[in-house]
């Protein structure tokens, strides 16, 4: 039986102490600079995770671009580990990452054969992503190729993290899909599914992502549902929930941003998830710092401490049965659809059970789309091929708009930066 | 040459879709069909399709902040072509890591071959009051015919 990996080992722990795990999404070209982060986290006052985020050359598979432009003295926008020594990615490293601070690795790739090898010979154990949610919104890789990619590194990682006798985690990203304006339940049907391969690929820790999005109790009801899903499809494995402070376009005013990550921890803290990936509020106009990480850092735990002792009133029920139901059944469709969990998948998009509102992969059908109502709930606005119970379209007995002009679509997307600009300056 | 016809890409290292999706929708509503290329447009694609669809104008949107560097490789191979020379080319949405387009990025922008580029906080209010000139063209002898809306209303 292998030891639990750092990361695994981490988790469980703080999980015991009912401790809210807080994870930046820090990345830096210069190993200095990268280390002098990863210190900074480590020796925050709470319970939290490093993070190895790299660079879109290393992201896109550019590892000769990633070097030159290292050999230029560029700055590029994440770690290129790929670029690296090994020798650098373990001085990187060393001392630092431990069972009392793992470090997660964060990329991007659809293909990321190098990325699970560099990060393998650094030493590490944790990486996230999938072959849905890594492939379909980013890039123009077909889907059945990110999918044999995917099935190849995770057998990799399980194989050579089982000989060193630990217990790899591979995290999905599938709740975080286009980063907003997707319905709860297709949500939570990605990243049940890419959790379900990473098992199959012989991976012993997963975990289950939710972006948070633009309405507290649809939010809170999803994770519910997310919860009660993982306790019926991963019996007796290894999983937790990690959730995503918003994804979409943020709001612009500091004070606005803030708010928008404070209510993040305290969806985190009620929904009881045990890891939470956290935003800066500079994030939209350049690379954050590592004073910008600890900020927000700050600024997440004490929401959290507070939302503990608060709770809060939302009303989730209704948004947990829908999402409950509306998930499971979409995830038994797509399941029903081979014995073999690859070609399940690749099938579900072709035929259009699985599909994902506004993403303009060739491989989805784009028969499925979305609209945010007033309260910021999102609502099925076309439900394609989608197997759904037949009132997800109707948008639970509310008046929808019919199709939408550019403005209000606009407006959609501009949905929490609005509301959170205008709590800032009322 | 297809009149109500747009193709809208990005460069290669954009993996942003929002702006295009929206876009998609802009340019409907102005009564264009729309060939939505999709996030990290393979250069040779965007210009292949522009060769065979031979649409009215072809729309570059970018909101990563490398535009101002991969938006020249874009446009060179974009003129380069006989059949897309003539084809009005625009490039806009966050085209520099700055909030503003320096005058040598922009005149290298140009002369690489963009009719107009919209960078900026007015871009799609700029970019709305040339479709109607752009659509209204029967042919180009050459792209840089298009004269600009403010010029045309000097004159």
């Amino acid at each position: 039986m292998a030891a639990k990996g750092n990361f695994v080992a981490y988790v469980e722990r703080q999980r015991l102490r009912g401790q809210l795990i807080l994870q930046p999404r820090m990345g830096f070209s210069d190993g200095g600079e990268m280390r002098r982060g990863l210190e900074a986290v480590r020796d925050f006052p709470g319970a939290t995770i490093g993070t190895i985020t790299l660079d879109s050359y290393t992201r896109l598979g550019r590892f000769l671009d990633a070097s030159q432009a290292m050999a230029r003295g560029d700055v590029l926008n994440g770690y290129p580990i790929v670029s690296r020594t090994t020798e650098e990615n373990k001085a990187l490293l060393a001392g630092l990452e431990g069972a009392g601070f793992p470090v997660q690795v964060r990329h991007g790739s659809p293909q990321p054969f190098e990325i699970f090898q560099a990060l393998l010979a650094a030493g590490l154990d944790a990486t996230e992503g999938g072959p849905i949610s890594y492939c379909l919104p980013y890039s123009r890789v077909p889907l059945r190729h990110s999918i044999a990619a995917w099935r190849q590194c995770c057998r990799l990682l399980a194989d050579r993290a089982g000989e060193r006798g630990v217990q790899c985690h591979v995290e999905s990203f599938g709740g975080c899909m286009m980063g907003q304006l997707c319905p709860p339940a297709l949500l939570v049907a990605f990243t049940v599914l890419e959790a379900l391969f990473f098992l199959d690929c012989g991976i012993p820790s997963v975990s289950l992502s939710y972006a948070q999005g633009t309405s507290l109790a649809q939010d809170l009801g999803a994770l519910q549902a997310l919860r009660q899903l993982g306790r019926m499809l991963l019996p007796g494995r290894d999983w937790h929930m990690v959730l995503y402070t918003f994804m979409g376009k943020f709001p612009e005013t500091a004070s606005g941003a803030r708010r928008l990550i404070e209510d993040s921890a305290a969806l985190a803290q009620w929904a009881g998830v045990e890891r939470l990936i956290i935003k800066t509020a500079v994030e939209a106009r350049r690379i954050p710092t590592i004073e910008d990480n600890l900020e927000a850092l700050g600024w997440a735990g004490a929401a959290a401490e507070r939302a503990r002792h608060a709770g809060t009133a939302a009303d989730a029920e209704g948004h947990f049965e829908q999402v409950f139901e509306q998930a499971h059944g979409i995830i038994q469709a797509v399941l029903n659809l081979s014995g073999q969990l690859d070609a399940a998948l690749a099938k579900a998009f072709a035929c259009g059970l699985l599909d994902v509102p506004y993403c303009l992969h060739p491989d989805v059908q784009r028969g499925v789309s979305a609209w945010v109502g007033p309260d910021g709930v999102i609502q099925w606005e076309a439900v394609g091929k989608v197997p759904l119970p037949a009132w997800a379209g109707s948008g639970a007995a509310r008046v929808r708009p019919k199709g939408h002009s550019s403005a209000t679509f606009l407006a959609m997307l501009d949905f929490n930066k609005t509301k959170y600009d205008l709590i800032a300056c009322p | 040459m297809a009149m109500r016809l747009a193709v809208l890409g990005t460069i290669p290292s954009d993996a942003h879709s929002w702006n295009l999706i929206f876009m998609e929708k802009f340019l409907r509503e102005k009564g264009l069909e729309v060939l939505n290329l999709g996030p990290c447009t393979p250069i040779a694609e965007f210009v292949q399709v522009a060769v065979e669809a031979q649409p009215a104008m072809a729309v570059v949107s970018t909101v990563n902040g490398h535009g101002a560097l991969e938006g020249l490789t874009l446009a060179n191979a974009f003129r380069g072509h006989p059949l897309t020379a003539p084809i009005p080319l625009f490039l806009g949405g966050k085209c520099s890591s700055n909030a503003k387009l320096t005058p040598a990025q922009a005149k290298a922008l140009r002369e690489a071959g963009f009719t107009e580029l919209f960078h900026g906080q007015d871009s799609l209010e700029r970019f709305k009051a040339w479709l109607p000139l752009t659509l209204a063209q029967e042919a180009f002898p050459s792209h840089s015919s298009l004269r600009s809306p403010d010029a045309c209303q000097l004159s």
